[in-house]
């Protein structure tokens, strides 16, 4: 009986997990991301908010943090493209294209201030990341420039609590902006370039800010023991879809699972995690685009080091907490395209929080 | 908590176990392929696609380019050149002299038959359907503008080496840039460079458009 239930069990999840792609939350914190993204089942300060609002229950201190934190985000590729800049190799609007094939330009800032307590939390934050790329080949064979951007930004507010013995459960509500234009041009189309610039309309309505409410609901299974922990997340982010106003589009409804084990002493732990985000596959990803996994090792509560795969790349980063300040590097590769391989912006995040 | 911990590890291997590459479409796999540099793998991917598939024009257009590629034109540097005429080229208005700079310094009956077969790629494309917003239609109109000048400049050069018949040579290059007058949409500079240089030709004294050309061409 119980192998039946473990075999319909195994196929269900099975069949969800064949289905699925993933979706980044609009926040993570940098480490978290160096340690492959997989924040499900415990995630790095305000981060709780964004990954599993469940985790706000776990543990005795009532009192978590209280802070401030920035993260500032460039491509790999854009240092490239700065000192090619910098030679002046772009005069010429020939070279400037190929450059951007070359390296495409990615910046960007995270700014987040937070509160967290037992059992509660609030933070208002902001992230924008714009994104300048192109390919010798489209899908119609021709060079193109694509030009996008992710700005996000508002508040969010957690609530948690423990329903029985190690099961907690949390919810995240959260009031958004949200901008998301997405501007790909033919390069060998100067009619819609000249277009572009006569009529920006088509950009301007992208770029605006949409605003959006919507809630999220974690459960969190925390097994403590000595000297290992054992932690299984479910999550469903934005309940029913998030809608923005500002014609954006809305933040669909996903469903992700987690598990961490943790071996730990008493100021020192190392943890392994495995995240799998959108299982019912409602932005239609591969598995690797969802997959998050990794290591992270906290040494006397004060040095961290972390390495992981985010999104089937590699990530590495270290983080050093001073007290009331932290400061930390994080190495990533994103996938900016529709599969693996296609369009991979590699990104060095560094950051720096004040905070008790 | 050992059924627990059990799921646990179970799902962990479930999720390591999957096969975790997404199926890409041919479509795909021969724009990665392009983008690597491997036109041959393109064409490798299209051709048996464009079969199975034969109302697909992205593809089409896709496999014009993979074909050009594989000639030896650099896409990129020619568009970028029409755009800003000033760079690239010699800056004369002559067709012949705007397309010379680009063409692969080993231009041969090879380049030609894969610039044939770009060209007809295109022309798999209704003709009627040319003249629209889609996507495809605005690629393959923009191809067979620079591809049709372009087949013109490498006979010629053929011509010149010998590997291709003068009088048959003439004929095909009148035909080419003719045709390129006859595209739809808005008018490239090449096509404008097209027209001044038929111009040109028609001033220039002979019985027949094909010995105007000649004379025009010096052979």
């Amino acid at each position: 009986m119980k192998k039946g239930i473990y075999i319909i069990y195994m196929l269900i999840f099975q069949a969800i997990v064949l289905m699925a792609k993933t979706h980044e939350p609009v926040y993570q914190d940098p480490f978290d991301i160096a340690a492959g993204g997989a924040s499900l089942s415990r995630a790095s300060k305000e981060a709780i908010l964004f990954s599993n609002p469940a985790q706000l229950s776990v543990g005795s201190r009532i009192y978590r943090w209280v802070g401030l934190q920035n993260t500032f985000a460039l491509g790999k590729d854009s240092l490239e493209f700065a000192q090619s800049l910098a030679g002046g190799e772009s005069e010429e609007s020939g070279n400037f294209v190929q450059q951007v094939i070359d390296s495409p330009v990615h910046i960007g800032i995270q700014s987040s201030l937070s509160v967290l307590l037992r059992n509660m939390g609030f933070a208002t934050f902001l992230r924008a990341e714009p994104d300048i790329s192109a390919k010798a080949y489209d899908e119609v064979g021709l060079p193109q420039i694509r030009a996008r951007a992710e700005v996000y930004g508002g508040a969010v507010a957690g609530l948690a609590t423990h329903l029985w013995q190690q099961l907690h459960l949390g919810l995240t509500l959260k009031y958004l902006y949200k901008s998301e234009p997405d501007l790909s041009i033919s390069v060998a189309d100067p009619a819609a370039i000249q277009r572009l610039q006569e009529d920006p309309s088509a950009l301007t309505n992208q770029a605006q800010l949409g605003q959006g409410l919507g809630y999220d609901v974690g459960l969190l299974y925390f097994y403590q023991g000595k000297p290992l922990d054992f932690r299984f997340a479910i999550k469903v982010d934005d309940v029913g879809q998030t809608t923005f106003t500002k014609d954006q589009t809305p933040f669909l409804q996903t469903v992700s699972t987690g598990i961490l084990l943790s071996l730990h002493g008493s100021t020192s732990s190392i943890d392994f995690a495995y995240d799998v985000r959108d299982l019912m596959g409602a932005y239609d990803r591969s598995l690797s685009l969802r997959s998050y996994y990794g290591v992270k090792a906290l040494m006397l509560g004060r040095l961290g080091v972390a390495a992981g795969m985010y999104e089937g790349s590699p990530t590495y980063g270290a983080l050093v907490d001073l007290f009331a300040m932290r400061f930390g590097a994080t190495f990533y590769t994103r996938e900016m395209g529709e599969y693996l391989g296609d369009d991979p912006r590699s990104i060095y995040l560094a950051y720096m929080a004040v905070g008790w | 908590m050992k059924k627990i911990f059990m799921i646990g590890i179970l799902m962990f291997g479930l999720f390591s176990c999957q096969d975790d590459s997404q199926e890409l479409n041919a479509k795909q796999k021969a724009e990665k392929a392009l983008n690597n540099n491997d036109a041959q793998g393109a064409i490798d991917i299209l051709v048996p696609y464009i079969e199975s598939v034969e109302d697909d024009y992205e593809a089409y257009c896709l496999l014009a380019s993979a074909y050009a590629t594989r000639a030896g034109l650099d896409i990129l540097s020619i568009i970028q050149s029409q755009m800003n005429p000033q760079e690239g080229g010699d800056g004369s208005d002559d067709v012949f002299s705007q397309i010379e700079a680009f063409l692969p310094d080993d231009t041969s009956e090879e380049t030609l038959a894969d610039i044939n077969l770009a060209i007809a790629s295109l022309e798999s494309i209704p003709f009627a359907l040319l003249d629209s917003d889609e996507k495809y239609a605005q690629s393959a109109t923009i191809q067979l503008v620079l591809y049709l000048p372009i087949r013109a400049s490498v006979i010629l050069v053929l011509i010149r080496s010998g590997a291709y018949s003068t009088t048959e040579g003439l004929s095909a290059i009148l035909e080419s840039l003719q045709g390129t007058l006859a595209i739809p949409g808005e008018t490239a500079v090449l096509q404008e460079a097209v027209q001044k240089t038929l111009e040109r030709i028609e001033s220039r004294p002979g019985e027949t458009q094909e010995e105007r050309l000649a004379n025009y061409l010096n052979i």
